[in-house]
């Protein structure tokens, strides 16, 4: 269980048998504000090249793929709380997810010629 | 006060609260004990998102095998990155509404719990009105249909599943929303709106992978 000090509605927000604390509204405030400046800057990073800063080319692919990775680990972990849920819940997404990378390795390996 | 123990050895107690007449104070009515010590309705929903997870994937990865092969039009030809962007914005901006419903619901307040409802409802058919503009906008201007190439049909597929289960959590969220009129949620009954919030969550998770790996990158790789 998260210690969130949590002071929106007077007092924490739990449920479920164990306790879970959500975090207040005033933090999902927050994050939203951090996921919407995320998708600002991959657009304005999409563009860089564009404006002169050439050398950021080779770049833009990680950069993508961790600005998304941020936004979905935070939405998976604040939004659907699986931070503050049950561990078990995290194995069943996680499994799962780790299924589908391995797919789209796989997928991509062999359709573009890429052998490890 | 009635304690279960659970298979793991934990004691599960009721949570404290005001009684509404089936509403058994502030915990889940639907919580009961089980031999994993997790709820069975939240369980059954992960392990949903869990096979969900894979369907996607395999859409996504099929997108990504068939990416610039073919005849054209190609991706980068047709995006248009700034307006695909807000409809990216209002789905992260819908995530939002939806636990702030949540959040209401859990402290009980009935109006602010229906507003943020409605909200998310109705930014998810913003952002499915933008799909149709884009998908239209491409067959119309673009030339680019699911039977025009590799690209179309790859993209037509994942995109349109994609929106097919916006639809569905959009009726879900207006129908918790008729709900919420008639009869009101309670607490005790927030897992009906935390369900529906991790489905909502789920297609906002997968659109923030699609607007990457479908939009941003194809169009970086070919600028």
């Amino acid at each position: 269980m998260s210690g969130h000090e949590l002071e929106a509605h007077g007092a924490p927000q739990t449920h479920g048998p164990e306790e879970h604390t959500h975090p207040s509204p005033r933090r999902y405030i927050e994050i939203a504000v951090v996921l919407g400046i995320i998708t600002i800057v991959e657009v304005f990073v999409l563009y860089l090249p564009n404006m002169g800063f050439e050398s950021f080319r080779p770049f833009l692919v990680p950069i993508f793929i961790v600005l998304s990775a941020v936004k979905f680990v935070t939405v998976v972990g604040w939004y659907m709380h699986l931070r503050f849920d049950e561990p078990f819940f995290r194995w069943i997404f996680g499994f799962a997810l780790l299924i589908a990378m391995t797919i789209a390795t796989a997928f991509i390996a062999l359709f573009h010629g890429i052998y490890f | 006060m009635a304690t279960a123990i659970t298979g793991h050895g934990r004691v599960l107690e009721p949570a404290h609260g005001d009684d509404h007449g089936d509403d058994h104070g502030g915990g889940h009515e639907h919580e009961h004990p089980t031999s994993m010590g997790v709820n069975s309705v939240k369980l059954l929903m992960w392990t949903f998102i869990a096979s969900e997870c894979m369907l996607f994937g395999t859409l996504i990865s099929i997108f990504l095998a068939y990416l610039n092969k073919g005849k054209g039009p190609f991706p980068h030809e047709v995006y248009d990155i700034p307006y695909t962007s807000v409809s990216a914005f209002v789905l992260l901006l819908s995530s939002l509404t939806m636990v702030l419903a949540l959040a209401a619901c859990q402290a009980n307040d009935q109006r602010q719990l229906r507003i943020w409802l409605v909200a998310t409802a109705f930014l998810g058919l913003v952002f499915l009105g933008g799909q149709y503009f884009e998908f239209t906008t491409f067959k119309t201007h673009e030339d680019v249909w699911l039977n025009t190439n590799l690209f179309g049909t790859s993209f037509f597929t994942l995109t349109g599943f994609h929106g097919a289960h916006v639809t569905l959590g959009a009726v879900w969220l207006l129908s918790l929303w008729m709900y919420s009129l008639r009869r009101g949620i309670p607490p005790s009954k927030s897992l009906f709106v935390e369900i529906a919030g991790l489905y909502w969550h789920f297609v906002d998770v997968v659109w923030i992978v699609i607007f990457t790996v479908v939009y941003l990158v194809p169009t970086a790789l070919q600028h």
